[in-house]
C-alpha cells in the first residue's frame, strides 16, 4: 500500500534511532494521547528501542479506554429493550460495565449489531422501520465529523427510528489536564495525526504558551512516530516550545472547515466525564437540543431511569476498584509498578487494562521487549 | 480513535444528491466505495486516508513524498 | 480516582459468541468442564484427531477426528458449508499424518430450506470427497422447526489410517527444528467478515478452503516425518501456535516478516484494524521439521498446488529461564521482539 509501508521502513527508523540517540543529553519524559499511536508503538516495540534518556508514557488516547462506564451501561440496557438494536464498533464489544459486555448483553437476547462505519447503522435503519437503532457514537474529534455526517442525513431524511448515545472527546482537555496536574512529568506531547486533519493545529498554540511544552503532530506509523518523538526532543534540548507540524502530508494547519461545519451544525461542546480522568470541562460533545428526538439518552431517559431502579443498580456503579489504569493512563504509574501486575493481573486473567487488544499497555509490558542488532 | 488507511481514489461515483456521491478507492490489490460527504472536492487519482467508511482527508503526495525523501539514509545512494 | 477497567471478562455465566471463537473463552471450557469429564490419553493429547492404537498389538493405528460447521454466510468465495466440513475434518487427519479413508455427515436443517440449496451443500461435499478419494459412509438428517437453526448445521466425523508411520511427535522437537507454513495465511477469516459484514470489497476475497492430504502425503511418500502439524483453523496462525507451544517445554522464535500474506488479505486486514495471525484458516497448516528436512520439505510443498507460498517462518528454540517455556516470540525487523498470547474470543474490527 502506497504511503504505508514506507513509514515502516526499519532502515528509516533505525537512522532516526541513530539521530534520537545523537541529540538526547538529558531525562526525557513524552506522552502520546492516541490509541492508534499507542498500538503502533507497542506492536513495533519502539519504547524498548529508544535510548534509555527518552521515556514514552502512553496516555488516555483511547476511546474504548475514556468511554465512562454510566455510557456503557446505558448502551447495555438499552440493547434489552424490544424495539431497540444498538450498533457499536467492534472496540467495543468485549468492554466491561458495571455487570457485563455486549457479549453478554447478546447472549441474554439482547439486540447488539457490529458496524464498521456508522453508515451501515443508518442503512439498516432504513432497512428495518420496526427497530430504533441506536448507535453507540464514541470516539474523538476524527470520527465526530462521520457520527455527525449521520446524524445530520438521519435529521434532513426524517429518519426517525435511529439515535446516537454519544460520548464524544477532545484531545486538548486532556493534554491540558495532564499538564496542570501539580505531579505531572510529562515534558512534551505528540499529539494525534488524524484527529489534526480535523481540527487543524490551532487549538495547540494556547496549550504550548500556557505550559511552555512542545507539541508535535505526529503520524502513525513506525517512523512517523520516531520523527516525531525526534522533534520533541531537539525542541526540549534547545528549550524551545513550539506546535510542530510532522504528519504534513495529511494535516494542515487549518485542519478539514467542512467537517468541523457538519460537526457544529448537529452537536455542541459540554463538559464530558471521563473514564480514570473525571469531568473535564468543555471535552465533549452532545446532541444539540433541537435534535432531541436523536439523541438516545434523553429519548430512553424514562426506560433507563425504570431500569436502574428496577435492578438497583445505578449505572455507571463501579463494583470493585483494584485496577490503577487511571494511573497509568495518565503517566503516574508505570505498569510494573502496579502492585497487582504480575500477580493477580496478569494477560491470562486480568483485572484491567487501558485497551481491549492483544496489546494493552499493561499487556505489553508482559511481553517482554528485548533489542536484538538488526 | 484514529484507524486511517491510505489510498488512491479510482473514480468518483457520482450521485443525485451530495450525500450520496462516493469515492471507488484502492488500497493496492482491493477497493472499496466510501462517503465524499467530510471531503466533497476530490478527483480521481488523488490520495486519501480512509476513516470509517469516509473520506477523512486528502493525502498530499508531494509531502510524502518530501518527508520520505528528508529521511532517506546517505548510505543508500552510495 | 476509583474506576475498572476496559479488559474483556473472562467470566460468562453463559454461553457467549466469543465461546466459539477457538481463543481463551473456548479454551477455558475445554480445559474447566470437557477434559476433566472425559480424561483419557487420546483425547489428552490434545492433536487435531484422536490417534488410536487398534489391535492387540497396536498392529494398526486410526486417527479419528469430529468438527461442527455453522458458518454464516452458508455459501462464501472459495467454498461453502459443504467444502469447509469435507476438508476441516480430512485436514485434521491430514496432519495427524493419516491419510483421510472415511467420513459421516450429520444434518440439522431447518424447516424451510429449500432443498435445491441443501443439494447444492451436496454437490459441493462431492466434488471435495471425490478430491481426494475420500469416501461418505455414513450420516444422519435431523430437521428442527423454523428459527430454531441456521438453515444448516453440518457435523462431519472422519476416520483414516496413520500413512507410512505418520509424525514422529511432540516429544522430539528440539531447538533448531524449522516451524514451516504452508501457505499464506489469514485468507478465510477475512473472507468471512467481508461477507459476513457485508463489506463489498473488491474483488471478493476468497477463502482457503481446501485439502491438505495431497501435501501431507508428498511429504510423507518423500521419507519426511514431520515432528508435528496443526491445521490453522479459527484462532489463526497465532493460536495455533501457542497451543503446539504448550505441548512442549522449549518455546517458538518466529520472523514477523516471513509468514505469508497475501496482499488483499493485508490490504484488508489494515482497513478493519485486525492481525492477519489470528484471522481463521482453512486449507492451511503448520509443521515442525527436522533443520536437515526444511529446504527439501519446502520443495515438496510448493510442488503441490495448495503450498506455493509455503515458508518457513520460524525455529524451536530453548529456554533459559522457566516462565519462558511455552513461548511463541514474534521477532520483527526493527530488532524487537513480542510474545503472543491468546486473545479472549473472535477478533474484531476496530476503529481505534
Amino acid at each position: 500500500m502506497e504511503f504505508l509501508k514506507e513509514f515502516r521502513n526499519p532502515m528509516r527508523a533505525r537512522h532516526l534511532l541513530d539521530k534520537i540517540r545523537q541529540t538526547v543529553t538529558k531525562p526525557t519524559v513524552l506522552m502520546e494521547v492516541c490509541g492508534g499511536q499507542t498500538h503502533s508503538l507497542l506492536r513495533y516495540g519502539i519504547d524498548s528501542l529508544l535510548p534509555p534518556h527518552v521515556e514514552l508514557v502512553h496516555g488516555p488516547g483511547c476511546p474504548v479506554c475514556v468511554t465512562p462506564m454510566d455510557v456503557l451501561d446505558q448502551a447495555h440496557r438499552l440493547a434489552y429493550l424490544p424495539g431497540v438494536t444498538v450498533f457499536t464498533y467492534g472496540d467495543l464489544l468485549r468492554v466491561p460495565g458495571t455487570q457485563e459486555d455486549f457479549l453478554s448483553v447478546q447472549a441474554k437476547g439482547g439486540k447488539v449489531k457490529m458496524a464498521v462505519s456508522p453508515l451501515q447503522a443508518l442503512e439498516w435503519a432504513e432497512q428495518n422501520p420496526d427497530q430504533i437503532v441506536v448507535f453507540l457514537a464514541v470516539g474523538f474529534e476524527t470520527t465526530a465529523p462521520a457520527h455527525a455526517a449521520v446524524l445530520a442525513r438521519a435529521i434532513e431524511k426524517d429518519i426517525l427510528n435511529f439515535a446516537l448515545l454519544v460520548s464524544h472527546v477532545g484531545v486538548p482537555p486532556a493534554i491540558e489536564a495532564i499538564l496542570k496536574d501539580p505531579d505531572n512529568r510529562i515534558q512534551g506531547f505528540l499529539a494525534a495525526g488524524h484527529v489534526c486533519t480535523v481540527m487543524g493545529l490551532e487549538s495547540y498554540y494556547p496549550l504550548v504558551q500556557r505550559h511552555r511544552v512542545p507539541i508535535v503532530v505526529t503520524g502513525f506509523e513506525p517512523v512517523d512516530l520516531l520523527q516525531g518523538i525526534l522533534m520533541a526532543v531537539e525542541l526540549l534540548e534547545k528549550n524551545e516550545f513550539q506546535v510542530v507540524n510532522q504528519y504534513s502530508r495529511c494535516v494542515n494547519s487549518e485542519g478539514n472547515p467542512t467537517a468541523r461545519a457538519l460537526v457544529e451544525q448537529v452537536f455542541e461542546v459540554q463538559d464530558q466525564a471521563w473514564r480514570g480522568l473525571g469531568v473535564l470541562p468543555k471535552s465533549g460533545l452532545k446532541i444539540r437540543a433541537e435534535y432531541a428526538h436523536w439523541d438516545a439518552q434523553l429519548r430512553f431517559k424514562s426506560e433507563l431511569e425504570i431500569l436502574e431502579s428496577a435492578t438497583g443498580i445505578k449505572l455507571g456503579s463501579v463494583q470493585k476498584a483494584q485496577c490503577h489504569a487511571g494511573e497509568v493512563l495518565t503517566g503516574k504509574l508505570k505498569p510494573p509498578a502496579c502492585p497487582h501486575f504480575g500477580k493477580e493481573c496478569r494477560p491470562d486473567s486480568p483485572l484491567g487494562a487501558p485497551m481491549v487488544s492483544t496489546e494493552g499497555a499493561c499487556a505489553a509490558y508482559f511481553s517482554y521487549h528485548e533489542r536484538s542488532a538488526l | 480513535m484514529c484507524l486511517g488507511i491510505p489510498g488512491k481514489v479510482l473514480e468518483i461515483v457520482e450521485a443525485a444528491s451530495p450525500w450520496e456521491r462516493k469515492a471507488r478507492v484502492g488500497f493496492g490489490a482491493i477497493s472499496q466505495e466510501v462517503s465524499l460527504a467530510l471531503v466533497p472536492e476530490l478527483n480521481v487519482g488523488d490520495f486519501v486516508v480512509v476513516h470509517v467508511g469516509f473520506v477523512l482527508t486528502k493525502l498530499d503526495a508531494e509531502a510524502a513524498r518530501q518527508t520520505l525523501h528528508d529521511l532517506e539514509v546517505p548510505e543508500w545512494n552510495s | 480516582m476509583n474506576w475498572t477497567c476496559s479488559f474483556p471478562l473472562d467470566r460468562y455465566p453463559v454461553i457467549t459468541l466469543a465461546h466459539g471463537a477457538g481463543g481463551k473463552l473456548t479454551q477455558s471450557l475445554l480445559d474447566q468442564i470437557v477434559y476433566p469429564a472425559f480424561a483419557n490419553p487420546a483425547l489428552l493429547a490434545k492433536g487435531d484427531g484422536a490417534v488410536l492404537d487398534v489391535g492387540s498389538s497396536g498392529a494398526s493405528r486410526l486417527v479419528f477426528s469430529t468438527d461442527g460447521f455453522v458458518v454464516t454466510p452458508r455459501k462464501f468465495p472459495g467454498g461453502d458449508i459443504g467444502s469447509l466440513a469435507v476438508c476441516g475434518t480430512c485436514n485434521d487427519l491430514a496432519v495427524s499424518g493419516a491419510e483421510p479413508q472415511w467420513i459421516t455427515l450429520a444434518w440439522i436443517l431447518e424447516e424451510g430450506l429449500p432443498i435445491a440449496e441443501w443439494v447444492d451443500v451436496i454437490q459441493s461435499v462431492r466434488t471435495y470427497t471425490q478430491a481426494i478419494g475420500v469416501q461418505v459412509v455414513g450420516g444422519d438428517i435431523k430437521v428442527v422447526e423454523r428459527g430454531k437453526g441456521d438453515q444448516i448445521y453440518l457435523t462431519s466425523s472422519g476416520v483414516g489410517s496413520v500413512y507410512r508411520q505418520g509424525l514422529l511427535g511432540s516429544s522430539t522437537l528440539a531447538a533448531g527444528d524449522a516451524i514451516l507454513v504452508s501457505g499464506d495465511i489469514g485468507r478465510h477469516g477475512v473472507a468471512i467478515l467481508c461477507a459476513r459484514e457485508k463489506l463489498a470489497v473488491q474483488p471478493p476475497l476468497q477463502s482457503d478452503c481446501g485439502h491438505l492430504w495431497p501435501a501431507m502425503k508428498a511429504l510423507l511418500d518423500a521419507g519426511i516425518r514431520p515432528k508435528v502439524a496443526r491445521d490453522l483453523t479459527r484462532g489463526g496462525l497465532a493460536t495455533c501456535l501457542i497451543e503446539l507451544a504448550e505441548g512442549f517445554d522449549g518455546a517458538f522464535d518466529i520472523l514477523q516478516e516471513a509468514i505469508p500474506v497475501a496482499d488483499e488479505v493485508d490490504q484488508v486486514c489494515e482497513l478493519l484494524g485486525i492481525d492477519p495471525l489470528f484471522s481463521a484458516n482453512e486449507g492451511r497448516m503448520v509443521l515442525v521439521v527436522q533443520a536437515s528436512d526444511q529446504v527439501r520439505a519446502l520443495e515438496i510443498l510448493r510442488e503441490e498446488g495448495l503450498s506455493l507460498f509455503a515458508k518457513k517462518i520460524g525455529e524451536v528454540v530453548a529456554v533459559t529461564r522457566p516462565e519462558e517455556r511455552h513461548a511463541v516470540w514474534l521477532r520483527n525487523s526493527f530488532g524487537t521482539r513480542r510474545r503472543i498470547w491468546r486473545i479472549s474470543g473472535e477478533q474484531m474490527p476496530r476503529i481505534c
